[in-house]
Order: structure tokens, then C-alpha cells, then sequence
């Protein structure tokens, strides 16, 4: 912990009000994979947003052609 | 099957001995978060023996300054790295944040000892740990800084461990 900065648990409730809208059951089945698969699964996440963007991209310069 | 962005980072950080601290976005996934993030930063050690590792380490990547106009001239050596602080990358492989400081957080000398070791899959890197990563976004304070607070927060509750 920063001797510097409030301590982590101190609490604030404007965090508060986002607690509400976090979807925990996906962050618990990170918190049962190693850091090692918790990177590659973000990674691969990413990836297949990446590959929609794509799509979509071409998608919009086809009917821009058509 | 190429390896991740912080992977290949991590690796060739790993094979010039850079000294330097995962933070932002990719610290919150290692540490168990679902949220997604694009760019990696890393809290880079200042010493000019150190400047030089990172210099050799990403020159084959062609870096250069993310919102700079195209074209504009950018010099990837060791006076570059000494005459700035906080460089926005884009690389080859991808976006890479090097801060030399961080609101709230200082640079890498105050963040070192609040830091853990993390395993990848093919090298090993440091990652603050989650009560200083949690200091570090309250710190930042922008809106989405808190909403991954908020997340990080209930991790902390339930235990990180990876």
C-alpha cells in the first residue's frame, strides 16, 4: 500500500455506487485461472472483438460500394 | 497461436532485463478483472542504464508517439526516453503506455516494494499489487477509474490469488 494515498479500503461512495452494476460471476471464474490464463483469456476476448470491428468494417464499405 | 500483447511485451522485457512495472488495465485482468483494455502500461525505472534496455527492447517495433501527426520526426533512443517522462505508443505488435510517473503514485522507485511477481506464460513480469492498483485508479479519479475501482474492490473481498 502508498503510505501516500488513502488506504484502499476506505470507504468512498461514489465507488459505491458502481458496485451495483459489476457482474461478479464473470470475474469469479477469472479468480479460479492463474494470471497466466486470466492474460490470454482477456487477449482472446480482444482478439474476437477485433475480428467484429472487421466484419462489420467491411461489412459497411460493401454496401458504401454497392 | 500468437501470444498476447502483454505477453510479447513482457517477453522481450524479460530478455533485455527492463525494469518496469505492469499497471492500468492489464494489471486489473491479472488480478482477476473482466473488464477489457487496449494499450499496456508499464511504470518504467528511470535510470539511464535502464532507458537503454528499453530502447534496445522496443526498437524492433518501430516505436512511435501515438498522437503525433503522421510524419512528425521521433527519434526511438535514450535522449528521447531522458528528455520526456510519459510516452503513448504504437508499436508494431501494438499500443504501449511508459510512464515515468503516475498521478499519486510517483515512479517506479516509490511503486516498487508495492508490487508483486506475476507468471506468464512464457516469461515473468511485475505487476503492482491490488491494494496499490486500487490506490493508483482512485488516484487517477476519472469515471472509469472508479468503476474498475469498484470491481477491484469486491476482488479484494473475495481474493485475488492467481
Amino acid at each position: 500500500m502508498l503510505p501516500n494515498l488513502p488506504d484502499p479500503r476506505t470507504p468512498d461512495p461514489v465507488v459505491d455506487a458502481y458496485r451495483a452494476g459489476i457482474d461478479m460471476s464473470l470475474v469469479e471464474e477469472n479468480l479460479r485461472l492463474s494470471h497466466a490464463q486470466r492474460v490470454e483469456k482477456a487477449e482472446t476476448f480482444i482478439r474476437s472483438l477485433d475480428a467484429i470491428r472487421g466484419i462489420a468494417m467491411k461489412r459497411i464499405n460493401e454496401i458504401d460500394q454497392a | 497461436m500468437t501470444s498476447s500483447l502483454l505477453q510479447q511485451f513482457a517477453d522481450l522485457f524479460e530478455k533485455h532485463d527492463v525494469d518496469a512495472i505492469l499497471i492500468g488495465g492489464w494489471a486489473a485482468i491479472v488480478h482477476g478483472s473482466a473488464r477489457s483494455t487496449m494499450d499496456v502500461d508499464f511504470v518504467y525505472s528511470r535510470d539511464r542504464e535502464n532507458l537503454a534496455r528499453i530502447v534496445e527492447a522496443l526498437k524492433p517495433l518501430s516505436p512511435y508517439l501515438r498522437d503525433a501527426p503522421p510524419g512528425l520526426p521521433f527519434v526511438w533512443d535514450v535522449k528521447t526516453l531522458e528528455a520526456g517522462l510519459n510516452f503513448t505508443l504504437t508499436t508494431s505488435i501494438g499500443p504501449i503506455d511508459l510512464l515515468g510517473e503516475v498521478p499519486g503514485g510517483g515512479g517506479y522507485l516509490d511503486l516498487i516494494n508495492q508490487t508483486q511477481r506475476v507468471d506468464l506464460a512464457t516469461s515473468v513480469l511485475r505487476c503492482v499489487d491490488l491494494d496499490c492498483l486500487i490506490q493508483l485508479k482512485k488516484a487517477a479519479g476519472r469515471p472509469k477509474d472508479l468503476e474498475a475501482v469498484a470491481e477491484l474492490i469486491q476482488i479484494m473481498e473475495r481474493g485475488s490469488q492467481g
